[in-house]
C-alpha cells in the first residue's frame, strides 16, 4: 500500500481519499494521491484496473452535506461505492472512504478513478454510532470516455 | 390500595354510564354552542364582521391572529345562515365550528 | 439484554465475516450491535504459528497492543487503516485463526429516580407497574432509552410545547426542566388560554399536561420520582383546556405562541371527529415554519381512515404531524387505540404508563362525615358493585327504596386539610331525585371549619331528577385552602312531596400542590405522544442541524418493526430512541463529473 497526501490542493483539507483496490494505481499520480486497497473485504490484493492505466479518468463526486451530527464528526464520514451495473449491490463492491477528518463538516467530495464506460454511483453516510451507515443515496451514472491520445514531442539537444 | 384501585375503576364505568345517558352539551358535544371560528382578512374585519352578525348579538368576538376570531353569538341561526350572510356581502368568509378536543387518556 | 442474547451476539461477533456495507441494515439488528473501537482488533494465533503475534502485526504495519494469554492478542492497528481491510489481511494470514473487532461495550445508562424501574416504557424488563392494571409484558419492548440515553440525555436546545390542561411547574420532578418565559414577559413557563393569564398551571387540579409533560421532561437522575425521556428539558407549558378538553380557539392561539416562542416541537394529545380548517391551517404554518406537531391517534379502537370515523389532527395530511398509535408491555397494539395505514405513522407505549400528576388525589371512602338528620353511611349495590356511599335517607339502598323525611334541613361534612395547595377541586357522582325547585341539595364550602352551612358559604343547589343516572359533579375549592377545610351536602325538604333523595358516590379531592411528589399511572394514546415527542426534542438536540422532516425521518426509519403495526400505521414501526439516533439520511443531491 502507498500513502500519500496530497499537499496543497483544494482537497486537502477536506478529506484524506481512499481508492479501492486501486493500488496498482498509484503509478499514474504517484506523489498526489493516497491510494490504499480498502473495502470488501479484500485489502491488501492489490488488484489491476481493467482498462490501461492510461484509460483511467479522475470523476469527481460530490454530494449536500448530511446534517446528522454523527456523521461530521470523528468516527463518521461516506463511503462512496461505485460499480458497472445500474442497480448495483453495495455488498462487495468498490468504494472510496471519506472520512471526517477534522472542522464544521466531513468533505462532500471524492474523486473516482475509473475506466472507460459507464459507472454507477451511490453515496452511503456513516457514523461512529452506526457504522453500517445510511441507505444509500439515489444512483448516478456517468459515462466516463476513452482518453484522448497524447503525442508527446522529445526534443533531444 | 386495592380497595381504592377497584372503586375507582367502579367509578369509571358509572361515568361511562353517566355519558351515555346525559351530559351538557360542552362535555358531549363536538363543538362548543353559539361559537365559531371566523376567517375573514383585511384590516376593516372586525367591522365586516359586526355589520354581518350584529343581529344574532356578538357577544365576543375575540381575534386569534392569522385573520382569524373566535365569534360568540347570543343567538345561533345555525352555520348555513351565517355563511348565506357572508356570501351576500362579496368578502371572503371562512366559518367554521369551535370544535371540542378531547384528551385522549 | 439477557445473558442469553449477550452470547449470541459474541459467537456472531467472533466468527463472523467483516460488516460490509449492506443496502439496508436492518434497524434493530443495527441498534442492537456494538460499535468496535475503529482501530483495534482481536486476533486469535494458530497453536503452530512459527511467527509470534508482534511478527504478525508488524508485518501488516501495526503493532501488538496487549497479549491475552498464549494465543489472544489486542492488536493496535495502523493510524487510518480501514477496520474492515485489517479484519481481512488479519483473517488472510497463515498464523491466524480468528480475528475480530474489539467491541466497545459500554454501562447503560441507568438514572436514579426512585420509580424508574416501572417506567417500562422506557426500558422493559417485564415488570409489573404498581397502580396500574396487571399485563403481560414482553421484555425488550421499549423505547431502548438506556442505549440512547448513553449518547445524550440533554434536550434542553429544543423548546417542546405541551398544549394540555396544563402543568404543575412546581412539581418537584417538573421544576427546572421549563422554558424560562421571563425575557418575553411569560416568567411562569407559559400561558394559559383558557382563563387568559399567564399561570399555565391546571387551574382544575386535572393532570392531564403535568403527566404528559413528565413523560417528555420529567428531571432525570434526580433521585426524585420518575424519569423522562429528556433528562434535562424546556418545557413550554400551554394551558388550551380544562378536564372536558380544549377547543379550536385555545389550539389556534397556543400553536401561535408556541411557534413565536421558538418551540420546534408541538405536543396535542387530544383529538376531534371534526374536520378543522382553522386548526389545519395552523398546522400547516407550523409545517411551513418548520414545526414538528407529534399527536395521538385516538382512543376509540377505530380506523382513522375509514372515512366514518376521521380522527383530527392526526389525519391532517401535513407531513410535520406524526400521530402515535399506543402499544401494550408486550408491544400489541393496546386495545383502545386508534390506528389507521395511512394517517397513524408510528407507535410508542401506552398503556400502564406512569408519570407525574400536580398533586395529591384524596380518595375520601364517605366515612367519618359529621351527619345529621337522615344522612347515612351505606354500602349500596350499584350493579357495578359494592361501593361505599353516603345516603339520604337510609333506605336509599333498599329494594324498594324509601323517601326522605319533610321538613329535613340536614347536612353531613368533613374537614380536609387543604393548606398550602395551590388548587383543588372536589369530585363526586350524585344520585338524585327530589322535588322539582322546592326540595334542594346543596354544597357548601368553609375555610374555618365546622358546619359550612352555618359557618362558610353554599356554593350551588340541585334540584329535581336525573333518575338513575349519576351525574359528575367537579367542584372548585378555591378560598379552602385551609387545614381544616370543610365540605359539606345537606338536604332540605319542604313538607310537601319527598322523593327518593341522595346518594353520594366516589368522592375524591384532587389538588395542585408546589412541590408535588404526586405520580398516577394513565394509559391512552394520550400517553403515547409524549414518548414520540419526547425522542424528537433528543433526536433535535442530538442533531442540531435537523430539519423537522429529519427528526421526522429519524422516529419513523429509526423505528422497530412491529408485528401488531404492521399494515395498522404507516410505518409498522415502534419509535425506538436508539434507533433514531442511529438514523442517518441517505446522502441526496450526488453529482458526478468527468475531470
Amino acid at each position: 500500500m502507498i500513502r500519500h497526501a496530497r499537499t496543497g490542493s483544494a482537497f486537502a483539507a477536506e478529506a484524506t481519499i481512499r481508492f479501492c483496490r486501486g493500488a496498482a494505481l498509484a503509478g499514474l499520480c504517484a506523489g498526489l494521491w493516497a491510494l490504499a486497497a480498502c473495502g470488501s473485504g479484500e485489502a491488501g490484493t492489490a488488484e489491476r484496473p481493467a482498462a490501461e492505466p492510461t484509460q483511467i479518468r479522475y470523476v469527481e463526486v460530490s454530494w449536500d452535506p448530511n446534517r446528522e451530527s454523527g456523521v461530521n464528526r470523528a468516527g463518521g464520514g461516506y463511503r462512496v461505492y461505485h460499480g458497472t451495473t445500474p442497480g448495483f449491490s453495495l455488498g462487495g463492491a468498490r468504494f472510496v472512504d471519506v472520512p471526517y477528518a477534522g472542522g464544521e463538516t466531513t468533505p462532500t467530495r471524492a474523486l473516482l478513478a475509473l475506466a472507460p464506460g459507464t459507472h454507477y454511483i451511490k453515496v452511503v453516510a456513516y457514523s461512529a454510532l452506526n457504522p453500517a451507515g445510511s441507505a444509500p443515496s439515489a444512483e448516478v451514472a456517468i459515462t466516463v470516455p476513452a482518453a484522448p491520445e497524447v503525442f508527446v514531442r522529445v526534443q533531444h539537444d | 390500595m386495592r380497595r381504592v384501585r377497584r372503586l375507582a375503576l367502579a367509578l369509571v364505568l358509572l361515568a361511562a354510564v353517566g355519558a351515555a345517558g346525559e351530559g351538557s352539551a360542552s362535555d358531549a358535544g363536538s363543538y362548543v354552542p353559539r361559537e365559531y371560528i371566523v376567517t375573514l382578512a383585511g384590516a376593516d374585519a372586525v367591522q365586516v364582521l359586526h355589520a354581518l352578525y350584529a343581529e344574532y348579538g356578538i357577544e365576543r368576538l375575540q381575534p386569534l391572529g392569522e385573520g382569524r376570531f373566535l365569534l360568540r353569538l347570543a343567538r345561533d341561526p345555525g352555520i348555513e345562515t351565517l355563511r348565506a350572510a357572508a356570501e351576500a356581502s362579496g368578502r371572503r368568509v371562512e366559518l367554521a365550528r369551535n370544535f371540542i378536543y378531547r384528551y385522549q387518556r | 439484554m439477557t445473558s442469553a442474547y449477550a452470547a449470541v451476539l459474541f459467537a456472531l461477533a467472533l466468527f463472523a465475516v467483516p460488516a460490509r456495507a449492506g443496502e439496508r441494515p436492518a434497524a434493530i439488528a443495527a441498534a442492537r450491535a456494538p460499535t468496535p473501537v475503529p482501530d483495534e482488533l482481536l486476533v486469535r494465533f494458530k497453536a503452530e504459528a512459527t511467527a509470534g503475534p508482534a511478527g504478525v502485526a508488524q508485518r501488516l504495519g501495526d503493532r501488538l497492543q496487549r497479549a491475552l494469554g498464549a494465543r489472544y492478542a489486542v492488536v493496535k492497528l495502523d493510524a487510518g487503516k480501514p477496520l474492515a481491510d485489517a479484519l481481512a489481511a488479519y483473517r488472510a494470514m497463515p498464523e491466524v485463526e480468528a480475528v475480530q473487532p474489539n467491541y466497545r461495550y459500554r454501562f447503560l445508562a441507568v438514572p436514579n429516580d426512585p420509580l424508574y424501574p416501572q417506567l417500562w416504557a422506557l426500558n422493559n424488563d417485564g415488570q409489573p407497574v404498581e397502580g396500574g392494571t396487571p399485563a403481560a409484558a414482553i421484555p425488550g419492548s421499549d423505547l431502548d432509552m438506556e442505549r440512547a440515553w448513553n449518547e445524550i440525555t440533554d434536550c434542553t436546545s429544543v423548546i417542546v410545547a405541551v398544549l394540555d390542561s396544563g402543568v404543575n411547574y412546581l412539581h418537584q420532578d417538573l421544576a427546572g426542566n421549563l422554558w424560562d418565559g421571563t425575557a418575553a414577559g411569560f416568567p411562569l413557563h407559559g400561558y394559559d388560554f383558557l382563563d387568559d393569564d399567564n399561570d399555565p398551571m391546571p387551574a382544575d387540579a386535572f393532570g392531564h399536561g403535568t403527566h404528559v409533560a413528565a413523560t417528555i421532561g420529567a428531571v432525570g437522575n434526580n433521585g426524585l420520582g420518575v424519569a423522562g425521556v429528556c433528562w434535562r428539558a424546556r418545557i413550554m407549558a400551554l394551558r388550551i383546556g380544562d378536564r372536558r378538553g380544549a377547543t379550536t380557539a385555545r389550539i389556534v392561539q397556543a400553536m401561535q405562541f408556541a411557534i413565536e416562542h421558538g418551540a420546534r416541537i408541538v405536543n396535542l394529545s387530544l383529538g376531534g371527529s371534526e374536520h378543522d380548517p382553522a386548526f389545519e391551517a395552523e398546522v400547516e404554518r407550523a409545517r411551513r415554519l418548520g414545526v414538528l406537531v407529534v399527536t395521538a391517534a385516538g382512543n376509540e379502537g377505530a380506523d382513522n381512515d375509514d372515512g366514518a370515523s376521521p380522527f383530527f389532527p392526526c389525519d391532517f395530511p401535513q407531513d410535520n404531524v406524526v400521530c402515535t398509535a399506543a402499544l401494550d408491555q408486550s408491544y400489541n397494539r393496546a386495545s383502545f387505540s386508534n390506528f389507521g395505514a395511512v394517517s397513524v405513522d408510528v407507535g410508542a407505549p401506552g398503556t400502564n404508563i406512569l408519570s407525574a400528576w400536580p398533586g395529591r388525589v384524596r380518595a375520601d371512602d364517605l366515612r367519618g362525615w359529621v351527619r345529621t338528620g337522615g344522612w347515612t353511611e351505606a354500602v349500596c349495590n350499584f350493579n357495578l358493585g359494592r361501593l361505599p356511599a353516603l345516603v339520604n335517607p337510609a333506605s336509599w339502598c333498599a329494594t324498594p327504596p324509601g323517601a326522605y323525611a319533610a321538613d329535613a334541613n340536614d347536612v353531613a361534612y368533613k374537614a380536609f386539610d387543604l393548606a398550602g395547595v395551590r388548587h383543588a377541586r372536589a369530585s363526586f357522582f350524585r344520585f338524585l331525585a327530589t322535588e322539582p325547585d322546592v326540595d334542594f341539595l346543596g354544597y357548601a364550602l368553609s375555610p374555618a371549619g365546622g358546619d359550612p352551612f352555618a359557618a362558610g358559604s353554599v356554593i350551588a343547589l340541585h334540584s329535581g331528577s336525573a333518575g338513575t343516572r349519576p351525574i359528575e359533579e367537579s367542584i372548585d375549592l378555591d378560598g379552602c385552602f385551609t387545614s381544616s377545610c370543610t365540605f359539606g351536602f345537606r338536604l332540605q325538604s319542604n313538607a310537601t312531596v319527598a322523593d327518593r333523595g341522595v346518594a353520594i358516590v366516589g368522592f375524591r379531592i384532587d389538588t395542585v400542590e408546589p412541590n408535588a411528589n404526586a405520580y398516577a399511572v394513565l394509559q391512552g394514546t394520550s400517553m403515547a405522544a409524549p414518548h414520540v415527542a419526547g425522542v424528537a426534542a433528543l433526536v433535535w438536540a442530538y442533531n442540531p442541524r435537523y430539519t423537522y422532516a429529519d427528526v421526522r425521518a429519524a422516529l419513523i426509519e429509526g423505528g422497530e418493526p412491529v408485528a401488531a403495526l404492521a399494515g395498522t400505521t404507516a410505518s409498522g414501526r415502534a419509535v425506538n430512541a436508539f434507533g433514531a439516533l442511529q438514523y442517518i439520511a441517505p446522502p441526496a443531491g450526488v453529482a458526478a463529473v468527468v475531470r
